[in-house]
């Protein structure tokens, strides 16, 4: 018997308010804040609650609060790459390796295992050191280093369906092998994969903040959140606005999507039952 | 002092609406009382209700009373809890998830006893001896043991507390015919040895026919007829009643079309006002529209406003004979001394198996769970290899237009990303077919043409099977394959499904396999049999010839099983 849990969807109203002002944000913010970056030296640090400043300016005498709403950009554009990306990949290798199966399974499930075991953070740093830098290399390297999971995430999914009974009457209409595997499996899987990617880009969020707070990503002067956060260890004495702002930030947009995702895969998780 | 149960005025509240209406019963002790209704009829809901195991989001509100307690079911699961276990006990449809998987047998059987108890060898050994099994399996764990005998653990775990009602929820539903006789006998003389109170709760006519002493007919959250025991369907006073009593096929006869009731079961929060059963009866007139019916009587009693009576004329059945001609000559697929093993430590699935189908023949294939049906269909079909033997078809087209295959359960068989159009469009256009047969596809197995539009999980289980039918007959195959299609539907879907079927094969002159473990269902459809037995056919013949003079052993068996059911 089919029973549906009366549920107010309370997730997409909290998580939807913070989201959609980031998305604002990161579409507008050449519009709502022209200036961000522009430096004034004679005001220097100030503590918030200086009139003009509601969290203070940082050395530069850029108001921390606009630097922030520019940085939304580079802190979240990237992730959603990131994560786009790696799930693109994802559904592209896992899907060949969970229906073919065979060497090619071997292979592809081998090459995530390997990818599996390096530590993301570090092996981004290494690389990003070694190529010099810049926001899409570390990009790409991230891309790299989420993919493993996203593959062995869909070829979980494909094997699962590749055994319904569906999947056989197919097969025994004498449908390709590409027909099916797209046509008939990928749909069927894509919920899933939606909902881990979401998740992947709050994951991503953070590891992209991070990389930025050790130097790396973003260029000098280019406003983004894990860059404000590095630059507040030096003012933290005369402005603790500077490292709250960017920090709250990153926080509420990983929560968000996170919860989002969360309650994503829940309905999806559901309503697979109650197929 | 009345030691029995009674029920009174259950009414069990879901989150989409009311699931059991108004629910009275009563059990006495060594009495069988059958709760007998299709999927969503809330016979099982009754059950949870009853034993405070209800999900999450369903209320129920009532009196259980059990000799001189009452509990008030409105108080929740928590008023229960003196008596669940300990005076009522239930035992469940599927010995494969019931039991705990880590744990010895023993332990699960003596859990509910006192501390003492169950350090005894003495009482494990009682208790194990009570349903007949053998002491070693104390120290077993249920995965190494069969489905009939994991039952028997869970009985004997079920009646630890010594209950004085014990309810059975499709007890042996999950059990292979053979054993589902023993399992019944053994429900049967612990009963009466006990003096205990049995509610079986049954999906099968002919388990309650034979078994009850009093019959509760369900239908969407209703009670709609109750009486003695097999009376209830031999003088059948709702016309649903008497509609499922006509859904069943028999084993005797063949007959030229099953009596299905039309329609699918509702969702009872779907019933408004009036009778329940008013949209699928042919008696129905705008009273029962309108006005719900009380359930009234004393021996018998009925919710109907036009209740059938012994002067309503009984159609006569039509049965034809099933010989039917066959010409030799023209051989569709041969098989030949076919053998497969699954894992070179396992049994033969299949053990040198020869069958042969001529073309527009409809063939069975009987036996039980393991008797490797599946497999050879699979195999057949391409689904499976096999290690050895020889599959020869005397045409030479593609495999999907050679043959086609239906699967047990429809829901699954559809992709649910799909629309039910586009999946008979493909399946079309895969040979070369145009997709603008889709209506005339969907026609022909009975559907509405705007059905092209919905997806699989708008369709109830009936009309799925018809559209994985239709989209299994769209290539046009020579042999349509069917593996235990009408298994997991409702009894009076069952009928119009295997009506639909017998259609078809008359329409398209198509060769059919028909794989299933059930004899009377088979013999409506068939008219040569294969009955297979460890991956090894043990008979084979005409149904007729099968049924009347059952050679084999193991045939002898699977029949008198049925037949005394």
């Amino acid at each position: 018997m089919k029973l549906r849990r009366s549920r107010r969807p309370i997730i997409p109203i909290v998580t939807g308010i913070p989201l959609s002002i980031i998305a604002i944000f990161v579409i507008a913010s050449r519009w709502i804040v022209p200036n961000a970056t522009r430096q004034d030296i004679m005001t220097g640090v100030t503590s918030p609650g200086t009139t003009g400043h509601l969290f203070g300016t940082d050395q530069l005498g850029r108001d921390i609060t606009q630097l922030a709403i520019a940085g939304a950009g580079s802190a979240v554009v990237g992730p959603i790459v990131i994560a786009l990306g790696s799930m693109m990949i994802g559904i592209l290798l896992g899907t060949f390796a969970g229906y073919m199966g065979g060497w090619l399974d071997l292979l592809l499930s081998k090459y995530a295992d390997l990818l599996l075991a390096l530590p993301t953070t570090l092996v981004a740093l290494v690389v990003t050191g070694l190529v010099d830098g810049g926001y899409w290399v570390t990009v790409l390297v991230l891309i790299m280093l989420f993919s493993p999971t996203d593959i062995r995430m869909v070829r979980g999914s494909v094997i699962a369906q590749s055994g319904r009974p569906y999947i056989e009457s197919a097969k025994v209409l004498g449908l390709g092998r590409t027909r099916i595997m797209f046509r008939h499996i990928l749909p069927n899987v894509l919920p899933v994969a939606f909902s881990t990617m979401l998740l992947n880009v709050a994951f991503a969020l953070v590891s992209m903040s991070a990389l930025s707070f050790l130097g790396l990503g973003v260029g000098p002067g280019v406003p983004d959140w894990g860059r404000q956060l590095s630059d507040s260890r030096d003012l933290l004495d005369r402005n603790w606005g500077s490292l709250v702002l960017p920090a709250m930030l990153i926080i509420i947009t990983a929560a968000a999507i996170n919860l989002l995702g969360d309650w994503l895969q829940e309905r999806f998780e559901e309503r697979s039952v109650s197929r | 002092m009345n030691r029995g149960l009674s029920l009174n005025n259950l009414i069990v509240t879901g989150p989409a609406g009311l699931i059991v209406t108004c629910m009275d019963l009563q059990v006495e002790p060594g009495q069988t009382v059958a709760l007998v209704g299709e999927s969503g009829s809330g016979k099982s809901m009754t059950a949870k209700a009853m034993t405070g195991l209800l999900p999450r989001g369903v209320t129920a509100t009532g009196t259980l009373q059990l000799g001189e307690v009452t509990v008030d079911l409105a108080l929740g699961p928590q008023a229960l809890l003196g008596l669940r276990g300990q005076q009522i006990s239930l035992l469940l449809q599927n010995p494969f998830t019931s039991l705990s998987p880590v744990h010895r047998c023993g332990e699960q059987i003596t859990a509910a006893l006192s501390p003492e108890l169950r350090r005894s060898k003495e009482e494990i050994r009682r208790r194990l001896d009570e349903v007949d099994l053998p002491e070693r399996v104390a120290r077993q764990y249920p995965f190494e043991l069969s489905g009939g005998m994991r039952q028997r653990v869970a009985l004997a775990a079920s009646l630890a507390s010594n209950p004085q009602i014990l309810i059975g929820d499709e007890p042996t539903t999950a059990l292979d015919v053979t054993t589902q006789r023993e399992m019944l006998d053994l429900l049967e003389r612990i009963q009466r040895e006990r003096d205990m109170a049995l509610l079986l709760i049954t999906h099968d006519l002919g388990v309650a026919q034979e078994r009850a002493d009093k019959i509760l007919v369900m239908y969407a959250g209703r009670l709609v007829e109750s009486g003695q025991g097999a009376e209830v369907f031999a003088h059948a006073q709702h016309p649903y009643t008497a509609g499922l009593r006509d859904s069943v096929p028999p084993l005797e006869h063949r007959l030229v079309e099953l009596r299905a009731i039309a329609g699918s079961v509702p969702r009872p929060w779907e019933v408004a006002v009036g009778c329940v059963f008013a949209p699928r009866c042919d008696r129905a007139d705008e009273r029962c529209h309108n006005e719900a019916p009380e359930l009234v009587g004393t021996a018998s009693q009925v919710a109907c406003w036009k209740p059938i009576t012994t002067n309503d004329i009984h159609l006569p059945v039509l049965t034809v004979s099933d010989v039917q001609t066959q010409n030799t000559d023209n051989e569709l697929v041969v098989i030949t001394g076919i053998s497969k093993r699954f894992s070179p430590s396992a049994p033969l699935a299949l053990d040198n198996v020869d069958i042969s189908i001529h073309s527009g023949e409809a063939v069975g294939i009987v036996g039980e769970s393991g008797s490797g049906k599946t497999t050879l269909a699979r195999c057949l079909i391409g689904l499976e290899s096999f290690d050895s033997g020889n599959i020869s078809w005397s045409i030479n087209t593609p495999m999907a237009q050679r043959a086609q295959i239906v699967f047990q359960d429809p829901t699954s068989a559809l992709n649910p990303a799909m629309t039910i159009g586009s999946a008979l469009a493909e399946a079309l256009r895969a040979s070369h077919r145009d997709k603008s047969e889709v209506p005339a596809l969907l026609q022909l197995v009975g559907l509405p043409a705007e059905y092209a539009n919905s997806y699989p999980s708008g369709l109830s289980g009936g009309e799925q099977q018809r559209v994985a039918i239709a989209r299994s007959i769209a290539p046009r195959p020579k042999l349509l394959i069917c593996d235990e299609p009408v298994s997991s539907l409702d009894v009076s879907v069952q009928a119009q499904i295997l009506n639909l079927m017998n259609s078809l094969l008359k329409e398209l002159g198509i060769a059919l396999l028909f794989i299933t473990h059930d004899l009377a269902v088979v013999r409506q459809v068939v008219s040569r049999v294969y009955v297979m037995s460890n991956g090894r056919v043990v008979e084979s013949g005409t149904m007729e010839n099968v049924l009347l003079s059952p050679q084999h052993e193991y045939t002898r068996q699977l029949f008198s099983s049925v037949a005394r059911k």
